[in-house]
């Protein structure tokens, strides 16, 4: 009989509880449920149905923009652009559906502007070889200012219809679910089986690793570069006309916030800004994190001047847990092992 | 430290509220309910028939201080054909550079600017005056002292006459800023600017025109949900970041709350003044406070996000007639929000004179930079509450300024 294939999944049970809580994500989905549970004992509202669809639809944009921003980081880049992206997509959209186009047309040429401001981030970077974070800085303000200028500051309103209402969220698909969900879960579920199971999965990660060492492997690189820059910009293009049926209003600062978010969420989630590591599992739960807090916030009352501290000490210890938490484990199989060699 | 309703003590209607444990006069006598809606009626009344009256009554162009003006013609400002021709022969020709920067380019400042317009263009109709007007405003995060002291300088060495600015940047900040245009011979004008938080000698400005948050805006919108909820009930604030704006119409909600003691405040959260934040915040407080009977938005992009959550929620929007409901109530007075006000997504807002702001701000100029008229330090203009009863009014009113003959 051939002996048990060799990995960091074979030995002793402890062992593979190490593995696993050392995947990104894990320990922070370990805190969140301790969080839940605490905070359910304390305040009833927390654990109502009700309450927890609205969190999910909440967090359904800080998602989307964040499985992108998520692969990115894994293959060694970052977009700051994705909040302007979503607010320039959305603003398109909207201001389609007001002129009379149709929402399926809308929404294609919306999703078509995310794409397309991507690529030009993709094309920038590689092309011109600027640096992923100067890069993505200046088409910041440059599609920012776009959107504020087309506006000159003044939202774009009363586009909404009984469709977009239905795409955006506002009224469920069936029972509580929402359209927003499904395509949340649907681009999550696809994120991750790339990232696990494709070959661009594979050189996605290998280029964030070891750009030169995937070069050299025979990874098209600059090509990599540009998917991962065309796909955040779809998602983020995404997220915007999502976020604008959701508002029905596209300020000239939509999304704004959506840039620190979604860095927030892949972080915590186990993303390295270095490059070759994260987890789609990972930015799900971080985005949900950050959602949580805020709901918590607002459920328990606290005082909004004391809002920005009580966040980041929330996120500061979730960080910690999580880091704490993969050190003891990793220590303590490696102790183990030790003493099994020993 | 600044703040929300720091000092005011909730049992004492008259107590004075604090900035930096500093004792600011806000109020020279207590203010009832009577009182206000008096004032406030006339204010209101005078508010929206100013234009009309001024616009084209007849054609007497002889009487002092009538403006009349031709068919389609909007006069604003007083004086006869004797009177245009004094200023005339003083003032044609004269050059006069002004910058306008507010905290933020919004529909707010937008309907404040074009208000403006129509001000600037009569000046240059009657008296010959030749406008140069720029805009500006930062585009980060609008607390930031940067942005704004640089626009203010860069606008002082470009000798311009005169800066109108809207700055959320602290007092001391605003003075240092001020302080360098002014001595440069610079105009400096405020605006929509909360100067009741500050004792008027510390205020290095040549005028504000703005309107008392505390007054005209935080105590309306308390006075206004204590009538229609019968003085009972609970109150969920969505608010923006702490600032001058949030502290001034928290003074004033606390003082229409002190006046009636049924009314409580069951939650507050930060909406960030934006409709997403706001939405998902009225949200969470809807989860935890269904019963709540309003929601009062700071602004009237969070009370929109309150009532978007009411409609998410599946509850029911303040019907007057019945009494049920949540009611919703926000702040600036929005061609948006008279809309929502209209098709019933929103109870009420609080205009807070953006027309009468921008008309005011090019008259001030004239009147003290150009002819030397002492104006008063602040100018508050006329408010309202608008509801259903009363949004033709000011809807039109906006729509008008929007409308202004000519763009600068």
């Amino acid at each position: 009989m051939t002996g048990e294939p060799k990995g960091p999944t074979s030995g002793t049970s402890r062992q593979r509880i190490a593995a696993v809580l050392a995947r990104p994500g894990v320990s922070l989905l370990i805190f969140v449920v301790a969080i839940s549970i605490v905070a359910g004992l304390l305040e009833p509202s927390f654990f109502t149905v009700n309450n927890w669809v609205n969190m999910v639809n909440q967090m359904i944009f800080v998602l989307i923009v964040g499985i992108g921003m998520t692969v990115v980081l894994i293959g060694g880049g970052i977009d700051l652009s994705v909040g302007s992206i979503v607010g320039l997509s959305g603003g398109v959209t909207a201001w389609l559906m007001g002129n009379g186009v149709p929402l399926g047309a809308a929404v294609v040429v919306g999703i078509v502007t995310g794409l397309g401001l991507g690529i030009v981030n993709g094309l920038v970077i590689t092309r011109l070889k600027i640096p992923d974070f100067i890069a993505t800085l200046a088409t910041l303000a440059v599609i920012r200012g776009l959107l504020h200028a087309w506006t000159e500051g003044v939202p774009f309103t009363g586009y909404s219809t009984e469709g977009y209402r239905l795409l955006a969220g506002l009224d469920p698909l069936v029972w509580r679910i929402t359209v927003p969900m499904i395509v949340a879960a649907g681009v999550a579920a696809l994120a991750a089986l790339m990232l696990r199971y494709t070959s661009i999965g594979r050189h996605i990660r290998a280029t964030g690793s070891n750009r030169e060492a995937a070069s050299l492997a025979g990874v098209r690189v600059n090509g990599v570069k540009i998917l991962l820059y065309a796909g955040s910009g779809t998602l983020a293009g995404l997220a915007g006309i999502l976020l604008a049926g959701r508002l029905d209003t596209v300020q000239p600062q939509m999304g704004a916030d959506l840039m620190i978010l979604a860095i927030a969420a892949a972080i915590l989630g186990g993303a390295a800004l270095t490059g070759g590591r994260g987890s789609i599992l990972g930015a799900v739960v971080g985005a949900f994190t950050l959602i949580l807090i805020q709901n918590l916030v607002n459920l328990f009352n606290i005082t909004p001047a004391w809002e920005p501290l009580i966040i980041g000490v929330v996120i500061l210890a979730a960080v910690v847990f999580n880091r704490t938490s993969t050190l003891v484990v990793r220590r303590a199989s490696k102790r183990k092992a030790e003493g099994v060699a020993a | 430290m600044n703040g929300v309703a720091a000092g005011v003590r909730e049992d004492d209607p008259t107590a004075k509220p604090t900035r930096g444990g500093k004792v600011t006069e806000i109020h020279r006598k207590p203010i009832n309910r009577r009182d206000f809606l008096k004032v406030g009626g006339i204010a209101a009344v005078a508010a929206a028939a100013g234009p009309t009256i001024l616009a084209g009554c007849g054609d007497d162009n002889s009487g002092s201080g009538a403006v009349t003006g031709g068919e389609g013609t909007t006069r604003l400002l007083p004086g006869g054909p004797e009177y245009d021709a004094a200023v005339r022969k003083k003032l044609e020709g004269t050059v006069v550079k002004c910058g306008f920067t507010p905290l933020v380019l919004s529909e707010f400042f937008d309907e404040m600017e074009h208000a403006a317009f129509w001000m600037l263009n009569e000046l240059e109709e009657r008296f010959g005056i030749q406008v140069q007007w720029e805009r500006a405003a930062p585009s980060g995060d609008f607390e930031t002292v940067e942005e704004h002291f640089n626009i203010v300088q860069n606008w002082t060495q470009a000798g311009f006459d005169a800066i109108f600015i809207c700055s959320a940047v602290d007092l001391q900040a605003r003075n240092e800023i001020f302080e360098a245009a002014r001595s440069g011979g610079t105009s400096v004008y405020e605006f929509n600017q909360p100067n009741e938080l500050w004792d008027i000698e510390e205020q290095n400005i040549d005028s504000s025109i703005t309107y008392d948050n505390v007054r005209q805006s935080g105590y309306a919108a308390g006075t206004y949900i204590a009538e229609k909820l019968n003085g009972e009930g609970g109150i969920l604030q969505v608010w923006g970041p702490s600032g001058h704006w949030a502290e001034a119409r928290q003074i004033g909600l606390d003082q229409a709350l002190a006046e009636n003691p049924g009314l409580k405040v069951l939650a507050k959260a930060d909406g960030g003044y934006v409709r997403d934040k706001g939405f998902d915040a009225a949200q969470n407080l809807l989860e935890r406070y269904p019963d709540a009977n309003a929601i009062y938005g700071e602004n009237e992009e969070m009370a929109l996000g309150g009532s978007q959550a009411i409609d998410v929620a599946g509850l029911k929007h303040f019907d007057e007639e019945t009494g049920e409901g949540i009611l919703t109530i926000g702040a600036d007075g929005l061609l948006t929000g008279f809309e929502a006000i209209k098709n019933g997504r929103l109870t009420a807002t609080i205009y807070v004179g953006t027309v009468e702001q921008g008309i005011t701000m090019p008259q001030t100029l004239f009147y003290n930079r150009l002819l030397g008229q002492s104006v008063d330090i602040i100018q508050n203009q006329p408010c309202a509450v608008v509801d259903k009863t009363n949004v033709d009014i000011y809807e039109s009113l906006t729509d008008w300024a929007l409308a202004s003959p000519k763009e600068y």
